[in-house]
């Protein structure tokens, strides 16, 4: 009898690990050639916004890299105040991290991140550069209007994979959570899924 | 029975040890002061990266990248990674849509089977300057049925990635698994080098529904009206 209850304890204690454990790894690493990155080489990373976006929209990109320095307590993403003029090629290796926007077509993502990483001496790769594509053809806004895409919210994210994480399928309101729809305001602020994920990459 | 109970502790024990393993709070607090002096630092320097590959290789020149390459993956020569080799990914942000704007954007649904085949496409940047930098990777599918739209034998489903000689570029867009059968929401495009055609993308990066070997569609990633549409699609003639 006694040992029937211990068992059921322990069979409960063991469900309860095995969830915990899922929440705990819901986070995922971006893989470069299927190795985990691990982040940033220097530590930071100095990006440029195009020059074409109005002032609302820049500050919707510094609210956005400024969630990522303030909610993990390390000043990583700088917005630089030099702006750039490029509204094409963009997705050329060009030893810059631009933001930039361009007419992609509705058959395209809305928000695109491209990483460049290096494999370093210890087997992982290491970012060294990164620009993030908006596509023009979508409906953006700085609001969270319901028949828009915001573009705090969607920076945020792509912020995340600059960083080097991946999308999740779980949680739901995670900043790293695979998709968006208009009106979303959810990817504004980091989860602790998100955080967990940076710890596990800059520890 | 005290066997198993130990057992049944001690791996319970080592989940939750491994569970924890990432303390949330496991945050690297460097001071203040260290941040704006290195804000500043990279701000006189400008751009970070730029400044750290300065004494490497730049990229390839893009004149030497527009001819179609067609190399098929089996050919490919897997060297082993070095220190200091540069690999890519490209992620892209997926927006949620119904399986009723699903149906809507497609040129094409079809049920077929990836046979393995696929190469990597270079685009040609004087076609769609969008494409610059970009590889992608086309997957040969064997249409079996064609629920909407005009398809007959082969198609060449298309996604963002892709190996040549010296790039190495991963993404998000779904990659088929060969010998496996799909319902496929498709449309046209992109265009990328000259006589491109009979090419296609997964609508939204989305449409895409593995089907079992008994036949049976995966609907599990949908609700349940999505779930239903999806079903009834699957189940046209
Ligand atoms: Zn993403």
């Amino acid at each position: 009898m006694k040992i029937k209850k211990i068992l059921l304890c322990v069979c409960f204690l063991l469900v309860f690990s095995i969830a915990l454990s899922l929440i705990a790894m819901s986070y995922n690493i971006l893989l470069f050639n299927g190795t985990e990155n691990r982040g940033i080489k220097n530590r930071y990373i100095v990006f440029q916004s195009w020059s074409g976006f109005t002032q609302e929209t820049r500050w919707a990109i510094d609210y956005a890299s400024r969630q990522w320095n303030n909610r993990t307590g390390m000043t990583i993403l700088y917005h630089s105040a030099t702006q750039h003029n490029s509204n094409y090629d963009n997705e050329a290796r060009d030893y810059k991290n631009l933001i930039v926007k361009v007419s992609k077509g509705l058959d395209n993502a809305p928000m695109t991140t491209h990483a460049w990483a290096e494999l370093g001496s210890d087997g992982y790769y290491y970012i060294i550069e990164a620009d993030i594509v908006v596509n023009a053809d979508y409906p953006w806004n700085n609001t969270g209007s319901s028949t828009c895409l915001d573009v705090q919210n969607c920076m945020t994210h792509e912020f995340g994979h600059m960083l080097g994480l991946e999308n999740v399928d779980y949680p739901v309101d995670a900043t790293m959570y695979k998709s968006t729809h208009n009106g979303d305001l959810e990817k504004r602020w980091l989860k602790q899924d998100d955080l967990n994920g940076f710890n596990y990459i800059y520890r | 029975m005290k066997k198993i109970l130990l057992f049944a502790i001690a791996f319970s024990l080592l989940i939750t040890l491994y569970s924890c393993k990432n303390p949330p709070n496991a945050l690297d607090d460097s001071g203040l002061a260290e941040d704006t002096a290195a804000q500043q630092n990279a701000e006189e320097m400008g751009q970070g990266s730029e400044n750290t590959q300065a004494g490497e290789d730049p990229s390839p020149n893009k004149n030497e990248e527009i001819e179609l390459q067609t190399d098929f993956d089996e050919d490919s020569d897997e060297s082993t990674p070095q220190p200091g080799d540069i690999v890519e990914i490209v992620d892209s942000m997926r927006v949620n849509m119904s399986v009723d704007d699903m149906y809507e954007k497609s040129d094409i649904v079809v049920v077929g089977e990836f046979d393995g085949v696929s190469y990597t496409v270079v685009p040609d940047d004087t076609k769609d300057e969008n494409t610059v930098g970009t590889l992608f990777t086309d997957q040969v599918v064997s249409c079996e049925r064609v629920i909407k739209g005009d398809a007959q034998g082969d198609i060449r489903v298309r996604r963002i990635g892709g190996k040549t000689d010296d790039r190495n570029l991963s993404s998000n867009d779904p990659e088929l698994q060969e010998g496996k059968q799909y319902l496929l929401f498709l449309t046209a495009g992109p265009s990328v080098v000259e006589g491109d055609t009979e090419n296609y993308k997964i609508v939204g990066g989305l449409g895409i529904f593995p089907i079992d070997s008994d036949g049976n569609l995966d609907v599990s990633s949908q609700d349940e009206q999505d779930a239903q549409r999806l079903l009834e699609i699957y189940s046209q003639q």
